[in-house]
């Protein structure tokens, strides 16, 4: 192997990534509103039926619920949104209005909303499984 | 070892840093997010430790290729209808190969890295596999040196066709001339490829020529009113290099620790990718047959598409 080139190749590597990051690239795309969460969770899950949903106050986060009583959560990874369906219950810790959702994937890691308060009472229930107030 | 030619791919290298940076100009102007700087990173780095991985495997494919070469057919020498034809041969071997890839879990291991981005550029075409020599993926090169076309003559027509796969990795092209799109792989037929919308799922398999998709049925256009989603079905949602290179893998060896049975076990190694024993899980399949169940009445294939089509004329213009 030719370690200079590997090397060269390397810096290449980060020089191309560095301009991107310096270009602005990317950017911080947030979910607009319900709808939109909506769209998004039915893009991402095959055959899902959204009903419901509340968005993160940021709009970097979602909550989506399903005809069938599925959630999917949605967060944004990078310029993207990745999402989650949760069939069984997640780990959920709610402080005030805000929410925390352990998704069990340390490489997807773990997701917190800012909801308001009664959202956030809503969907800690919804989460874990219990009826809806 | 007989003598090699030239690697066209270590030539082609320069260019496509240039054309990853002309193509994010570009994008800077219409759409900053088809760049995500983490994104391309990633993909960089999975190319970079593809090439790694496949320097220090290359040689065992080679001498491979030569052992086995002894066993060979015919004797085809450097004559100028070989060229066409192995061309013709290795393109069609890379279809087999890349619709086995979506098809068996063991070889989607290997291959979902490279569908792993939820981006679409120049630089998601460098993200390649490090486990492809471990997923045996060049064994559906090696009929072509049996019939006794030359190793080195296979391996410089592989190069090509990794080559011209580069471009074809972009947004920044809408469409090329029908009579373009009719024969060769393109920005939009591949952009179908990579897409995980139910209709474009295991679809449009092709290397350099789309002909061996319209061929054996695995044929889609792409339509104007459904734009690509792009990624896998269950995304990442990580940049960690590590991860990417190896989930599917990790994914693999849990499975088969989890389950009971020979019969299981290799359902996990071998069955379409997201097969369960249990079919808790999705696959394209199920995937497609609930979308067709919730579509009925809309066009489901090319051969259903509307009279008048979406596909435009000549379109080199950046979308």
């Amino acid at each position: 192997m030719n370690w200079l080139v590997l090397a060269g190749s390397l810096a290449a590597v980060f020089t191309v990534a560095g301009i991107a990051w310096l270009g602005g690239m990317g950017g911080a795309p947030g979910i607009e509103n319900t709808d939109h969460a909506m769209r998004l969770a039915r893009d991402a899950h095959s055959g899902f039926a959204p009903s419901e949903a509340a968005v993160d106050s940021t709009g970097r986060a979602a909550l989506v619920q399903g005809k069938s009583g599925e959630i999917v959560l949605l967060r944004a990874h990078g310029a993207r949104f990745a999402a989650r369906v949760f069939k069984a219950h997640p780990g959920v810790r709610r402080e005030g209005g805000r929410l925390s959702i352990a998704t069990g994937e340390r490489m997807f890691g773990d997701a917190v909303l800012e909801l308001g308060d009664d959202d956030a009472a809503l969907w800690a229930r919804r989460l874990q499984g219990a009826a809806d107030a | 070892m007989p003598e090699m030619l030239p690697d066209p791919v270590q030539y082609a290298v320069p260019a496509f840093i240039v054309l990853i940076l002309v193509e994010m100009l570009i994008a800077r102007r219409v759409d900053r997010a088809r760049y995500e700087p983490r994104d391309t990173l990633t993909s960089l780095l999975l190319g970079t430790g593809s090439t790694v991985a496949g320097a220090l495997t290359g040689s065992a494919v080679i001498a491979l290729s030569f052992w086995l070469a002894q066993f060979r057919l015919f004797d085809i020498g450097y004559v100028w209808w070989a060229w066409i034809v192995v061309f013709l041969l290795d393109d069609l071997a890379y279809y087999v190969f890349h619709r086995m890839a979506h098809r068996v879990r063991w070889f989607w291991a290997s291959h979902v890295i490279h569908h792993s981005s939820q981006h679409y550029n120049l630089s998601t075409a460098l993200r390649q596999t490090w486990t492809g020599f471990f997923s045996l993926s060049f064994a559906f090169s090696l009929p072509i040196i049996l019939i006794g076309f030359p190793v080195p003559m296979l391996i410089f027509a592989s190069g090509v066709n990794l080559i011209y796969q580069f471009w074809i990795h972009t947004e920044a092209i809408g469409r090329m001339p029908r009579w373009f799109e009719a024969v060769m792989n393109t920005p939009s037929h591949h952009r179908v490829h990579h897409a995980t919308n139910p209709r474009y799922l295991d679809r449009n398999y092709a290397g350099m020529l789309i002909i061996w998709d319209r061929m054996f049925g695995t044929y889609e256009p792409e339509r104007d009113d459904e734009r690509p989603r792009y990624g896998i079905i269950k995304n990442l949602g990580s940049f960690n290099l590590l991860w990417a290179a190896f989930h599917e893998w990790i994914g693999i060896a849990k499975d088969l620790a989890g389950v009971p049975g020979w019969r299981n076990k290799l359902g996990y190694l071998f069955a379409p990718p997201g097969w369960s024993q249990d079919g808790t899980r999705d696959t394209s399949d199920t995937i497609k047959a609930r979308w067709l169940e919730g579509n009925r009445d809309a066009p489901q294939s090319a051969e259903q598409e509307p009279a008048g089509g979406v596909e435009a004329e000549a379109s080199t213009s950046a979308v």
